[in-house]
């Protein structure tokens, strides 16, 4: 894969990724805040916005209607968070030229510009009944986070780990913030993000870089002039002396309970020490043949998935499990029985062989998928380093069990979530 | 063993196919460019298979609910003591299985050593090691699965769906069983279904990549001998009346809003090939019409509150089962269930819009080149295609050539209000979302 990186003005950059393996190109705007309370609400409330409509096409209708007769270009856009920043990303997958009997880039690109840089504007605002019905749904959106007992757990571990701290904003935002909302407030905060947030366009798949260049200065570049944007150090979740373990328990008729744990490690992002805690990771309970895996459930049968993730950019472990409710301590000493082992060195240096290997494989379905890559590059680019997926793999075989060991024991137990199921189910 | 090629020059892609000695169908889909290499291994035996015909004896043994899935499960394990995942784990492949209705499959994905995992995968699946003390160490751990989709709103929806529109059709039967049925399961059971639906004429091997197919052939001649084909496992055809069992069931489980599914069960089951993968495109092509985002009845419910952006539709038509479906969030799913009854009593009654079905038809054949951005797509999306007869390659030609005749007889016939259901899962107690 080919990949260059320009910049178009001040704190607006433009990523190539070429490669000719797909049939489909991919083109995504990111826009990158700091995560604040305040305003997390709005900012989550803009991608919904967007969708409803842009001056040319002032209806959904008319909106998904010209992304259909684009050979089913998919149009949208999201939230999520990186640390402590909240990341907008509008992104359009379309099928690329030469498959289909005419050239569709120019027109992506004039819609992807459409439905990000001209929405629907009424009185200095957005469309007053858009913004009403988008609270309405974003507001169902938080609520239905329960739908899903997995998440909510992870969600609610989160929270309590990081009282008090950014990174425990729910990225969705809050139904109690929603009624201040209307459509001038919301645009206010719209322009404040397309004029001053940090911008990453990128470009993927096969096309004329010159062509597709050209295409996205003129359609892009009057919207986004000079900036400096300021989007703030995430803040590790470090190693506390004396800490004292937040346990937190909350009963719902549920099957099956979820245990979610929450670590500190506090090792920076980008020094060998992280390389050293994702081989850690693979070999702690981030694989199929992991100490979490072969142990809680292959050999004592205690739950069906069980795993840990390490977040590079917050430098925190969490761990999830769905076990019986009345497992939770044979669950709980097994995870952490598996860590002890892990820290005092005991595990083979075949399995880190495993490991490497295991996320060689990892590395391959980043290069297999164009979204993948390009969010691994936005990544990283957040973090302000440059890496290939390369070179990123050479770093990893580098390491050696020593800083396995090492990076280990950063790991220090700061929150417990359980989940109990009290019932069964009604029909 | 030889290899035939398809060929599609427009979409710049090709399928090598062969019979195996054996009677194992063998296909491979050559993809140059990607960093992974993929393979499935599949056996045409899932979840609807409730009774089986043991091959010459004709004798027929009545299986517990969630066999072929717990068996998916316990081919994992070795005789040694290990499991396949260990095997794998020496050679970095990522490795993984799935039970659906119809089908038992095993898969890896690698980016080195292709062959070699290749060994892995036709090894452990030929070699099936059953012991009392495994399959109760299972029961613990497939007890966890069923009860964490027992909570799985999504799940239940599906399900009660499909138990509200069977009568007789095992499709109805949850995949993994439940912790009732699958405690009826022993080692010996698991040998028989074995020895009978993991026989090779009843299995499909996909590879997809830069394969050399001489190379693939040693490992298949190495793990997959002749002498255990019994043939083709006879799946027992069910009779299955039009109407459904019941057109409303709900559920109460801990959702913030309630959850809707309206189905529509195929009349006709039973054919395959070309025909079936006809019928497909015309669902597909009026979904998308009726019911895709640009469709004025999706902007009117949306426009009133009665749908929001999780509003979908589906369509899932294979051999032995059928339905097309519309799903969703909706505070009134009753509302949302009269407004599609009627919508479509209107529909038929008019023209289809030739520009509007233009334009769904580029929708298909744009999600059809998607298919082939990834290695696991391909395998897992035609090996159903390969099971069920069809040539995938030939997919955007049959899209172009629906006609309009076509199109409105097929909503006529399929879209019945007295072969739908709608699932529903409410809030187990009334929230104050509706202010």
């Amino acid at each position: 894969m080919k990949t260059e990186k320009m910049e178009i003005s001040k704190g607006v950059s433009l990523r190539f990724l070429e490669t000719e393996k797909f049939k489909t190109n991919v083109m995504s705007v990111y826009f990158c805040v700091p995560l604040c309370r305040e305003d997390i609400t709005k900012t989550a409330l803009i991608p919904r916005v967007l969708k409803r409509g842009t001056v040319k096409y002032p209806t959904l209708t008319e909106l998904s209607w010209r992304a259909e007769e684009l050979y089913g270009a998919s149009i949208g856009a999201n939230i999520g968070k990186r640390g402590d920043r909240a990341l907008i990303k509008c992104s359009v997958q379309f099928v690329s030229d030469s498959f289909i009997t005419e050239n569709i880039i120019g027109d992506i690109t004039e819609l992807l510009k459409e439905f990000i840089f001209c929405p629907l504007i009424c009185d200095g605002g957005f469309d007053e009944t858009y913004v009403k019905q988008e609270k309405e749904n974003a507001k169902n959106h938080i609520l239905g986070l329960i739908n899903d007992k997995k998440e909510y757990a992870m969600v609610k571990c989160n929270e309590i780990m990081f009282e008090g701290d950014p990174y425990e904003i729910f990225p969705y935002g809050y139904i109690e913030d929603l009624d201040a909302i209307d459509g001038k407030n919301l645009y206010e905060r719209y322009n404040e993000i397309i004029n001053n947030s940090k911008v990453d366009i990128f470009i993927s798949g096969s096309f004329d870089r010159e062509i597709v260049k050209k295409c996205i200065v003129d359609n892009f570049g009057p919207f986004l002039a000079d900036r400096t944007p300021e989007i703030g150090e995430t803040k590790l979740a470090k190693f506390e002396e004396n800490i004292q373990v937040k346990n937190v328990t909350e009963e719902m008729p549920v099957s099956q309970s979820k245990l979610a744990m929450g670590f500190n490690s506090g090792i920076a992002p980008i020094s060998d020490d992280f390389y050293a805690m994702t081989v850690f990771s693979c070999i702690y309970g981030g694989s199929p043949f992991s100490k979490l895996f072969n142990n809680v459930r292959e050999k004592l049968s205690l739950a069906y998935y069980v795993f840990s993730a390490f977040d590079r950019n917050k430098s925190c472990m969490k761990i999830n499990a769905g076990i019986e409710a009345s497992k939770f301590d044979e669950a709980y000493n097994e995870i952490m029985f598996q860590l002890d082992k892990m820290k005092s060195g005991e595990f083979s240096e075949d399995e880190i062989t495993a490991a490497k290997m295991y996320l060689k494989t990892q590395a391959g379905s980043i290069k297999d998928s164009l979204s993948a890559t390009e969010d691994f590059y936005m990544g990283r680019g957040l973090l302000g380093v440059e890496e290939s997926v390369d070179s990123f793999l050479e770093k990893l075989n580098e390491v050696t069990k020593e800083r396995i060991v090492a990076a280990a024991n950063t790991l220090q137990l700061d929150t417990i979530y359980f989940l109990k199921g009290v019932q069964g189910n009604e029909i | 063993m030889k290899f035939e090629k398809t060929e599609n020059k427009a979409l710049k892609e090709s399928i090598l196919f062969g019979i195996h000695e054996s009677g194992l169908r063998v296909y491979i889909i050559p993809k140059a460019g990607f960093c992974k290499y993929y393979a499935i291994y599949a056996t045409e035996y899932g979840s609807i298979d409730d009774v089986l015909k043991v091959p010459k004896t004709g004798e027929e043994i009545k299986l517990p609910d969630g066999i072929a899935h717990f068996l998916e499960h316990k081919l994992f394990e070795e005789e040694d003591g290990e499991n396949a995942f260990d095997k794998f784990a020496l050679t970095g492949a990522s490795s993984n299985a799935f039970t659906s209705f119809d089908m038992t499959a095993y898969l890896y994905s690698c980016t080195d050593k292709f062959y070699e995992n290749l060994d892995i995968l036709l090894e452990f699946v030929n070699n099936p090691y059953f012991t009392d003390e495994n399959v109760a160490k299972e029961q613990g751990i497939i007890g966890q699965e069923i009860k964490m989709y027992d909570d799985d709103p999504g799940w239940r929806l599906f399900f009660n769906m499909l138990q509200g529109m069977y009568h007789n059709n095992t499709v109805k039967t949850d995949i993994a069983g439940t912790v009732e049925s699958i405690s009826h399961i022993t080692p010996q059971l698991l040998y028989d279904c074995c020895k009978a639906y993991y026989n090779p004429s009843n299995m499909i091997l996909v590879m997809v990549g830069d394969i050399d197919p001489d190379e693939a052939v040693k490992y298949i001649d190495k793990h997959v001998s002749p002498e255990k084909d019994m043939g083709k496992i006879e799946r027992r055809l069910v009779q299955e009346p039009c109407e459904v069992v019941k057109k409303v069931v709900h559920q109460k489980l801990s959702v913030s809003k309630p959850l809707f599914l309206i189905g529509f069960k195929e009349k006709e089951t039973g054919i395959c090939g070309a025909e079936l993968v006809e019928k497909q495109i015309k669902t597909d092509i009026l979904l998308e019409v009726l019911f895709g985002k640009s469709s004025g009845f999706f902007m009117e419910l949306y426009g009133e509150g009665l749908i929001d952006g999780s509003f979908s539709k589906d369509s899932e038509l294979e051999k032995s089962y059928g339905f097309s479906s519309v799903s969703g969030e909706s505070k009134d799913p009753d509302s949302v269930y009269r407004r599609v009854l009627e919508y479509l009593e209107k529909a038929k009654t008019e023209k289809l819009d030739e520009k509007v079905v233009a334009v769904a038809k580029r929708v298909l054949i744009g999600q059809n080149l998607r298919r082939f951005n990834s290695v696991e797509n391909l395998g897992n999306d035609f090996i159903r295609s390969f099971m069920n007869g069809i040539d995938p390659l030939a997919y955007n030609d049959m899209v172009e050539k629906v006609t309009m005749e076509e199109l409105e007889a097929r909503l006529r016939e399929h879209f019945d209000e007295a072969c739908c259901t709608m699932s529903v899962i409410d809030p187990l107690e009334e929230t104050e979302n509706d202010k």
